[in-house]
């Protein structure tokens, strides 16, 4: 990818500045000045915030037609592959993950449906993120997956007393030099302690929570290194609940069986 | 009345709308009479809508509507080929530039191999009973265990959103696997809904909406080769994805099976 920063693929991005922004998603999209800018401060390791691209209301009626999935349904594992159905996971602290985690997660694919149109009402993410990588906008979003990877459109959900994403950096490669995520939860609000952060090379952990609302638009280069604070750490897990931090994740992966492109990577010393 | 000599077919294969016709005898009554069933096929020729009333009660519709309701909002779909033992499905067709005609609605599938809460297939066997009869199979074809003929029952009961529910005009595939479209009505037009609905079309641009007259438990018959769709649900009314109202209606389809490339798709009339 030519626009892409150079970097050593295994070194984790210092991080820079948090950077709040009005500028819509949108705006990036269509005046290039602006979208080299972002790329810039991306690369050079500042957490951008694109403000209330969704609302809470939509947000709050989203998180109640998944938590309905997940109290009513069994998880299921489903390979990425072409075809995929949309499922739902739950990854509680499964010891043969590559990066240790206790959350649960609904993934959509492009190639499905869903009840919200996930793919259409999001899509100026995903083209965000494809042309901060230097990709045209739509790629990733058609009815089939391209470069051996997938669109996965994912919500998190990290409970109350247990959730968490222990330090990691994800993959940077041609489908990939930036990582957006869009907060569900406010903390103070729906969790009290815990969450989001990023961390230094030196091993300081800095939260994004105190920067974000639900609904703002998270973007970070895939190599910061960045995880989950246990959320509220201490309190009793109740299964069932739907009280904790919840996250839309805006992923491109690679299908199974593609071995060109890395695994992410636990950072065991943050 | 027999109007097929009066409306001949269209060259293009596309029969022209008549009228909605009444009948006072009940779906029962038909399957044991052949002299109904021709005067029914008759009226279907000629493009006229036989109806018969109350041939399910109101009050035994909303449970199962509640139900599908609470499988929407509880499931994610998934895209199930119809293949012998395939099982039954919730399925999302929001506007997917895939489908061959345009559509935005939800449907449940059901197949007569699979068992569910409301026991349909034993519920409404007189319904598929009825539209093999005028096919001239014996009654209980499709409604077994297996597929037959390279075909298989798929009851299904469809859901057009208020705000955003369609499905573009269209044609189905004409043949003796299905000489009659079977629809049983579960919403009530004006009530449940306040605009648009299921309509068939006439050769002269008019639109009949037959569901403006019946009530939920109505059964209606209409001829395949009717130009037909569902005018967008209350269009003026904000799009709610987990709502329950719009336009519900029960179908008693009769599918290829996949593989089959004897029986055409069905032909969309949009354009």
């Amino acid at each position: 990818v030519s626009d892409a920063p150079a970097i050593e693929r295994t070194t984790p991005v210092e991080i820079g500045e948090i950077s709040i922004l009005k500028d819509s998603v949108e705006s990036f999209l269509t005046d290039d000045r602006r979208l080299a800018g972002l790329r810039e401060s991306i690369a050079s390791g500042n957490i951008v915030v694109l403000k209330s691209f969704a609302s809470r209301e939509e947000i709050d009626r989203l998180n109640r037609y998944l938590l309905g999935v997940m109290q009513t349904s069994m998880e299921g594992y489903v390979p990425r592959r072409e075809g995929a159905p949309n499922h739902f996971r739950l990854s509680f602290d499964d010891e043969r993950a590559v990066v240790r985690a206790w959350f649960a997660s609904w993934s959509f694919f492009p190639w499905n449906q869903d009840l919200f149109s996930l793919y259409e009402r999001y899509a100026p993410v995903y083209q965000l993120r494809n042309v901060l990588t230097g990709l045209p906008p739509r790629t990733f979003l058609g009815r089939k997956p391209e470069m051996g990877c997938c669109a996965r459109l994912a919500v998190q959900f990290y409970p109350r007393g247990k959730g968490y994403m222990a330090a990691h950096m994800d993959p940077y490669d041609k489908h990939q030099v930036v990582v957006p995520i869009m907060p569900m939860s406010k903390r103070g609000l729906d969790f009290q302690t815990g969450g989001s952060f990023v961390a230094r090379r030196n091993g300081e952990r800095v939260s994004t929570e105190d920067f974000v609302d639900p609904g703002d638009i998270l973007l970070f280069h895939s190599q910061c290194v960045h995880g989950v604070e246990t959320v509220d750490a201490g309190h009793a897990l109740d299964p069932l609940s739907g009280a904790g931090r919840w996250m839309f994740l805006f992923a491109v992966n690679k299908l199974a069986g593609n071995t060109q492109i890395a695994d992410a990577t636990m950072i065991s010393s943050v | 009345v027999n109007l097929a000599t009066e409306r001949p077919p269209p060259k293009d294969g596309r029969v022209d709308v008549g009228e909605l016709v009444v009948q006072d005898a009940s779906v029962e009554a038909c399957i044991a009479d052949p002299k109904r069933q021709q005067a029914l096929r008759e009226l279907l020729a000629a493009g006229n809508v036989p109806v018969f009333k109350r041939v399910a009660q109101e009050r035994e519709l909303a449970p199962v509507m509640r139900h599908l309701h609470n499988v929407m909002l509880s499931t994610m779909e998934e895209y199930v080929p119809i293949r012998e033992g395939a099982k039954n499905y919730m399925r999302l067709s929001f506007g997917d530039e895939r489908a061959l005609v345009p559509l935005w609605g939800v449907s449940w599938s059901f197949f007569s191999w699979n068992r569910d809460l409301f026991n349909l297939y034993r519920r409404y066997a007189s319904i598929y009973r009825l539209r093999n009869v005028l096919g001239g199979f014996p009654p209980d074809t499709f409604i077994s265990r297996k597929a037959e003929r390279g075909c298989a029952a798929r009851l299904a009961v469809h859901f057009y959103p208020s705000g955003k529910g369609h499905l573009g005009a269209h044609t189905d595939p004409l043949g003796s696997h299905q000489v009659a479209l079977a629809s049983l009505a579960m919403s009530r037009s004006g009530r449940d809904f306040k605009t648009g609905g299921f309509y068939l079309k006439r050769m002269n641009g008019e639109r009949l909406f037959v569901e403006d007259v019946l009530e939920p438990g109505d059964l209606y018959l209409s001829n395949p080769a009717c130009v037909h769709g569902v005018e967008v649900v209350d269009i003026d009314t904000e799009y709610d994805p987990t709502g329950h109202a719009g336009r519900w209606v029960m179908l008693f389809p009769v599918n290829k099976v996949a593989g089959n490339t004897e029986i055409a798709d069905s032909v969309s009339y949009e354009s």
